[in-house]
């Protein structure tokens, strides 16, 4: 054999012996490996509130997972990311944390015990080899602890997992959930995702104004959406809650907007004394903002258009109380068709209010007797508008005894549109409800990361000149430094030439 | 490590002393700042995703065009052989060009930072997830550019180690991409993952840096130049 086949032979070998190593090695590491969480919030690191909730476990908790073998590639993350968290929930628990990893699939009896269980299949469209089918892929998991469970029925989204674990293992080690008194005045129908998410935060009990005996239902959170003509007989089964220490949570404006034909009516909630004997009042006009407010589309002829709607406001972080729980988390919520809250500050009143929301400082109230609700509006006001904040959001609290209201001056945010549309709403009727049942426990970890970091608000020429600026500037500089480098060696070279020559 | 040092120099003067490293540069900026703010205020978010999601396939289609004519104009031109023959090992000679190259590509992402600074002052920028991207960009970058240095030295002609390279780091972008799993056993899927330079990346520019994937591209840089050394070996020996 010549020296080169022998040296391609020996190299050879070496090669796969290299690739084998270092195969090996990454394998390795995938046992032992150290993740350093960057993050400002960090994200991906477990919270000291999940940390919190596991040094109170004082029994075994098993986590049982059902993941389909046959998951689609873009899911295979998801399942990784899920199996890193529990993993750091086992790593921080001082019980014992035992994971278990059960094929769903083995055959009809497991699948049927698993749905049985509360974990249904998610039915998939999937493309695979140029066709294209549905596949029933199951993704759920089951916590049980002493002789309780927790069904998490599907984990298709990482971000809420370790909110959803934690929230599963405090259900787990209460003895009871909390109860949720949930009263929609009107408008129901508009109101459909609250019974879904008041569900996954506890037990759900519906009420309505011919409910008697509130105080017998042993609730613990009472949400009032929308009422209208409330009567006196049901604020004072409200007042008796809140003395045994409920919570209540009123979302009430005075004017009312059918979006379906942009018109709007004043409404009578029936809270006004009740909220009035309380220090706190809710305006009959409704606010606007012209810098910090939302997209809204309007049908012009066969085109819908999109526009910024100076009646749909949004809080943003500065505008959101940074002391309290509640809110300190939270990049933004939107308001839309608000009413702001008028705080009467008497010192005698025993509720003391503290501001969660208020509106950014350019935000103004409609003009008296001109009630419209078109995107036009401010060209047609006839009076300048005094801009100022506005307190939307306030929570009443006594010295020295039980009981918190929470009163917002606006209903439409919880309808279902505006919760589909701004994330930082469900999270901020969440952590109410959080906090008046676990208090601040949960919150840290369902606020972190999870709403957006907005930009600045920027006119359109301001957006355009940062834009094209930006991408000119910084290549034309390359182009400049290069010309001239390029002038100087070519000088450079000329002169050597020329000293050669001569 | 001196010769490699120098070398490195040697390599980098030459680049700047012609168009390309200039074109090059401001065709990256041009591009990827455009793709970047032509999304950037319709999100409305103060983040840099924009930015970093398009860099892997600008990767693709820039990076090549550093590494084409390392190895491949060397040959065309004859000086390989003088370059072999010099005191120095192979693997300095490789770490050098290597290092030439890693230098310019530092330089270019410098140059991306206004980009940073623009932002910051446009709200509130994570700077974790930032600092993890950029790391995870790096690390894809200067994969790339291994992989393309090999690849530069198994050819003679510039243009035919641009379009294999190319072609490879494409392979390496789609190869964990529906289109790509969608036709593979089930089996085989998370190993696909796992040799995807992109969720490697991903993962970084979420801002979590974990071991596993320093790991994989410190492998993949490491394979990749060893190869080189190889091929390098054989035509020696040749």
């Amino acid at each position: 054999m010549s020296y080169f086949y022998q040296n391609i032979t020996r190299n050879s070998v070496i090669v796969i012996l290299i690739f084998g190593i270092v195969i090996a090695v990454n394998i390795l590491s995938a046992k032992y490996h150290t993740r350093w969480d960057l993050t400002d919030e960090k994200e991906y690191t477990l919270s000291p509130a999940s940390l919190k909730i596991l040094d109170r476990l004082d029994d075994r908790v098993t986590v049982k997972m059902y993941y389909s073998k046959n998951l689609p590639a873009p899911l295979l993350p998801i399942r990784d990311r899920v199996d890193d968290i529990i993993s750091e929930f086992k790593a921080h628990s001082q019980t014992s944390f035992v994971i278990e990893h059960i094929d769903p699939d083995l055959n009809e009896d497991r699948s049927r015990e698993i749905e049985a269980l509360g974990i249904a299949p998610l039915q998939l469209n999937v493309v695979e080899k140029d066709k294209q089918e549905v596949r029933k892929v199951y993704m759920g998991m089951v916590l049980y602890y002493q002789d309780k469970r927790q069904v998490i029925p599907a984990v298709t989204e990482v971000q809420n997992m370790e909110y959803l674990i934690g929230l599963s293992i405090l259900n787990l080690t209460q003895k009871q959930r909390p109860r949720i008194g949930v009263f929609i005045g009107a408008n129901q129908s508009k109101y459909l995702l609250i019974d879904k998410i008041v569900k996954q935060l506890g037990e759900l009990v519906p009420i309505d104004a011919s409910t008697k005996n509130l105080d017998q239902l042993n609730l613990n959170i009472l949400l009032v959406i929308d009422p209208v003509e409330v009567t006196k007989e049901i604020t004072n089964q409200w007042d008796t809650l809140i003395e045994k220490g409920a919570a209540l949570l009123v979302f009430s404006g005075t004017i009312d907007v059918q979006d379906e034909d942009m018109t709007a009516f004043e409404i009578f909630s029936g809270v006004e004394d009740w909220l009035g004997a309380k220090g706190l009042g809710v305006s009959h006009l409704l606010l606007l903002d012209i810098q910090q407010n939302a997209q809204a589309g309007f049908q012009a002829g066969l085109m819908q258009v999109y526009m910024a709607y100076p009646f749909w406001i949004k809080a943003l972080k500065k505008d959101l109380s940074d002391t309290h729980i509640i809110t300190a988390g939270l990049e933004e919520v939107l308001f839309p068709w608000t009413n702001v809250l008028d705080i009467m500050g008497d010192k005698n009143n025993p509720w003391k209010p503290s501001v969660l929301v208020t509106s950014s400082e350019k935000s103004f109230l409609q003009q008296e007797g001109m009630t419209g609700i078109d995107p036009q509006y401010v060209d047609d006001m006839t009076e300048l508008p005094v801009f100022k904040k506005y307190p939307l959001t306030a929570v009443l609290k006594r010295d020295n005894k039980q009981g918190l209201i929470f009163v917002t001056a606006n209903h439409h945010m919880l309808r279902d549109g505006f919760l589909q549309q701004s994330q930082g709403n469900i999270i901020f009727l969440s952590n109410m409800i959080e906090y008046s049942s676990w208090g601040d426990l949960l919150i840290d970890v369902r606020s972190r990361g999870k709403t957006a970091r907005p930009l600045k608000e920027l006119d359109p020429e301001k957006k355009s000149r940062i834009k094209w600026v930006t991408t000119g500037a910084v290549p034309l500089s390359a182009i400049a430094a290069g010309l001239m480098v390029l002038w100087i060696l070519k000088k450079r070279r000329g002169r050597r030439i020329h000293k050669l020559l001569t | 490590m001196k010769t490699a040092i120098t070398l490195a120099f040697k390599e980098l003067r030459d680049y700047f002393a012609s168009p390309i490293a200039y074109v090059f540069i401001s065709v990256f900026l041009c591009l990827s700042f455009w793709l970047f703010f032509s999304g950037v205020f319709l999100v409305g978010e103060t983040s840099l995703r924009g930015f970093f999601g398009w860099l892997p396939l600008l990767f693709i289609i820039l990076l090549p065009s550093i590494t084409m004519g390392m190895w491949a104009e060397e040959k065309k031109s004859g000086t390989i052989e003088l370059l072999l023959t010099l005191p120095a090992r192979t693997g300095e000679i490789i770490i050098g060009k290597y290092l030439a190259t890693v230098i310019f590509l530092t330089l270019v992402l410098l140059l991306t930072l206004p980009l940073v600074f623009i932002m910051e002052g446009l709200g509130d920028l994570d700077s974790g997830v930032v600092m993890g991207a950029y790391l995870g960009t790096f690390f894809l970058a200067l994969s790339y550019l291994a992989l393309g240095l090999f690849i530069s030295s198994i050819t003679k002609n510039q243009i035919v180690a641009f379009i294999i390279t190319v072609l490879v780091l494409f392979l390496f972008y789609v190869i964990a991409e529906p289109l790509v799993t969608s036709y593979v056993p089930q089996a085989l899927i998370p190993v696909l993952q796992f040799m995807s330079f992109n969720q490697h990346f991903a993962a970084l520019s979420r801002g979590v840096v974990d071991t596993r994937d320093i790991l994989f591209f410190m492998s993949a840089i490491f394979l990749f130049l060893y190869l080189n050394a190889v091929t390098l070996s054989l035509r020696k020996v040749a």
